[in-house]
């Protein structure tokens, strides 16, 4: 008799366990990939990017992932990622990781060179597989450039794009001269963007304040 | 085909019609409808009142459970005190009782003492010699022979030895009076030491009959509670609803201490356990903090019960006491030890938020970034006080956690009789509308089919007029024929 209730205190502890094991879960998480634009005199708005690139190394958590990448004349390379991340479950070794990651992306924004030009979509398919990588629940995909692709001679990027909830977001897109000239250009490029992005399965935003703290919110 | 079309080209003839084929349509099932209402409101109002009665006799059986529940906390309450009361009268006659002997001893050397002192004060000193007579015949001899010198000497030296004897004597007896006084006067200490003993002794038992007469009380209390009086009741319930209100106000102050220590420990538990884990939308490192804080006050709780201040669990009120010393000393161990481990944290807690702000620090300023200035260590060491304490203040809880849960058994039965109460009548109320809303809408039928109705009404009528108007002749024929069988008889 007393074997039968030790054993059913036993089973009923084991279940306990069973239930509780079965009800961790894995926290949502946010994969989060910014593109730098080098071209051109695009590069003098770097600083800018290092600001924003700071802001998101003080507010990602634990078991987030942050990479930035440059944007180049073929943007689609490992050799393109400037520095990347995933946050450790100990805030201490988080903060050492993010004291890396800032002094990584102050040196290459001190050393950064011109490219002549401007390879969007490799870098956002780049982007793509690494955050697929990742598996964070939250996928964005930030691109610090005025949204004007140029490409080599030679280079395809015709290609479709997957980007099934996935957050495009293009911070900073300054206007061209000849967009000053003929503001249509600027709409046109925009809305070519946004159109390519929904039609992957993605979500278009564009941030041009940077200060309002609001809208950089993931 | 629409109503207006029932004969061609007439639609106010077709309304007309197919209003009036409405109405007898209605009239023809109208004792129908009408006891299929009833019928409905008859199944409705029965059940309604069954359910009332249910609740009325639910709130009668928890009134009646109430009550024995609270009378029986009553007399578990009134026999603790009893019991408490006994202890401490018994650990006064002992203690009374264990120095009676000594002070009886004293009071008896003190007597023995005076007794003495008494009994020299009683001796009487030597008396005066007797050869006053002597002196006497002496002096007799001065009338008999007259003028002579030598008997004159004889009585002068005689007058002088007499003067002189006598200021001896006077002055033996005034220090023998002396030596009495002062002992007397020693004697006077042994009767204040006297006084001073059955002072105490009378003291003593003033406070034993104190402790009787508080017994009395309780046991008077205690009958009340055997036999059930009202009066008991009532004084039990006032005194549960107070008890209940004072607990629920302390361990609602307790949350907050909790809520506080909760807050001090979370953070940094996020550096021990998997940041990155949840369980139902809840970090594990929040969890983990919340559970250490139940285990301090499970072990809190274990620890009021083995050292006897409540008694929530039997298992270990009832345990020998030697096990029971023992397990208090392991919760105690154990409760200083999550006390460390919480100081533990707070210390870490420290240097988790300054790192955290020189990296923002680092993040704003870059390598520009002004190096922090040594921080004061008191906020540190007041953490680290509080994460020590707060677990040990919490044990507490317990006290007014077992009044809560002793007196809110209660309470909640006594809610719970009253909700049921205030159901049963609702629905009395809702079985009693619904009858009349079947009144009104049996009338709201009948208006539905007026016309019909009106119609049948006259008929009724019309038989009933003329069977009215028939009847005092009938009854004219019957008091005839009345009248002829008894002229006949």
């Amino acid at each position: 008799m007393t074997y039968l209730i030790n054993s059913f205190k036993f089973s009923i502890l084991a279940m306990l366990i069973l239930i509780t094991s079965a009800c961790t879960e894995q926290k949502p998480s946010t994969g989060l990939y910014i593109l730098l634009d080098t071209s051109g005199t695009y590069t003098a708005e770097l600083k800018k990017a290092q600001q924003i690139i700071h802001y998101y190394l003080a507010n990602l958590g634990p078991g987030d992932s942050f990479a930035v990448a440059r944007i180049d004349s073929g943007s689609f390379s490992e050799k393109d990622i400037v520095a990347k991340v995933t946050f450790d479950h100990r805030p201490s070794r988080a903060n050492e990781q993010k004291r890396q990651f800032a002094t990584t992306i102050s040196e290459f924004i001190r050393t950064v060179k011109s490219s002549a030009y401007t390879d969007i979509n490799g870098g956002l398919l780049l982007a793509s597989e690494y955050l697929n990588e990742t598996q964070a629940s939250k996928k964005v995909v930030m691109i610090f450039s005025d949204m004007q692709e140029e490409l080599p001679k030679g280079f395809v990027r015709d290609f479709s794009l997957n980007l099934a909830n996935y957050q495009v977001v293009a911070l900073n897109a300054t206007k061209l001269r000849s967009d000053n000239l003929d503001p249509k250009k600027y709409m046109a490029r925009m809305d070519k963007w946004q159109q390519r992005i929904e039609e992957s399965g993605g979500t278009w935003r564009v941030i041009n304040d940077l200060e309002r703290e609001d809208s950089l919110a993931l | 085909m629409s109503i207006a079309n029932f004969i061609p080209g007439q639609p106010i003839l077709s309304w007309i019609l197919a209003i009036i084929g409405g109405m007898l349509i209605l009239y023809f099932i109208r004792p129908s409808a009408h006891q299929l209402l009833d019928n409905l409101t008859s199944l409705l109002v029965q059940m309604l009142k069954l359910l009332s009665r249910s609740l009325v006799l639910s709130a009668k059986n928890m009134s009646v459970r109430n009550k024995e529940v609270l009378l029986e906390q009553g007399k578990q309450q009134a026999e603790r005190e009893l019991e408490r009361q006994f202890i401490r009268l018994g650990s006064l006659v002992e203690k009374d009782l264990a120095r009676y002997p000594m002070v009886q001893r004293n009071i008896e050397q003190n007597i023995v003492t005076m007794e003495d002192k008494l009994r020299q004060t009683s001796e009487v000193s030597a008396p005066l010699p007797e050869w006053t007579e002597a002196v006497e015949s002496i002096a007799k001899l001065k009338d008999t022979t007259k003028n002579d010198a030598v008997v004159g000497k004889l009585l002068q030296a005689i007058y002088e030895a007499f003067h002189s004897q006598q200021k001896e004597v006077t002055n033996t007896y005034k220090k023998d009076i002396s030596q009495r006084h002062s002992i007397l006067k020693s004697s006077m200490g042994h009767w204040r030491h006297l006084l001073e003993k059955v002072g105490t002794v009378e003291k003593h038992w003033k406070h034993l009959n104190e402790q009787a007469k508080k017994i009395d009380l309780q046991v008077e209390r205690f009958e009340n509670m055997v036999q059930g009086t009202d009066k008991a009741q009532r004084l039990l319930k006032a005194s549960n609803s107070t008890q209940f209100f004072i607990s629920l106000v302390v361990i609602i102050i307790a949350g907050f201490g909790a809520f506080v220590n909760y807050n001090l420990i979370a953070l940094p538990m996020s550096e021990l356990m998997p940041a990155t884990s949840q369980v139902a939308g809840y970090d594990v490192a929040t969890i983990a903090a919340a559970v250490i804080i139940m285990l301090e006050l499970t072990v809190g709780l274990f620890f009021m019960e083995a050292i006897g201040i409540t008694r929530l669990f039997p298992v270990i009120h009832f345990m020998e006491d030697t096990k029971r010393t023992i397990f208090g000393w392991v919760c105690i161990l154990f409760l200083l030890a999550l006390c460390c481990v919480e100081a533990g944290l707070a210390y870490m807690r420290e240097g988790m938020v300054a790192d955290k702000a020189m990296l923002t620090s680092f993040l704003v300023a870059g390598d520009a970034a002004p190096i922090a200035a040594e921080a004061s260590s008191i906020p540190m060491i007041g953490q680290m006080t509080l994460g020590f304490v707060l677990p040990l203040i919490l044990m507490f809880v317990a006290i007014p956690f077992e009044s809560f849960i002793h007196t809110g058994r209660h309470v909640l039965g006594s809610l719970m009789v009253n909700i049921f109460v205030l159901l049963s009548t609702l629905l009395r109320s809702v079985s009693l509308f619904l009858k009349q809303f079947t009144n009104s809408l049996k009338n709201v039928y009948d208006i539905f089919c007026f016309g019909p109705l009106w119609v049948g009404h006259l008929i009724e009528q019309r038989p009933q007029s003329s069977k009215a108007k028939n009847e005092p002749f009938e009854k004219e024929l019957e008091h005839d024929a009345v009248l002829t069988i008894t002229k006949e008889s």
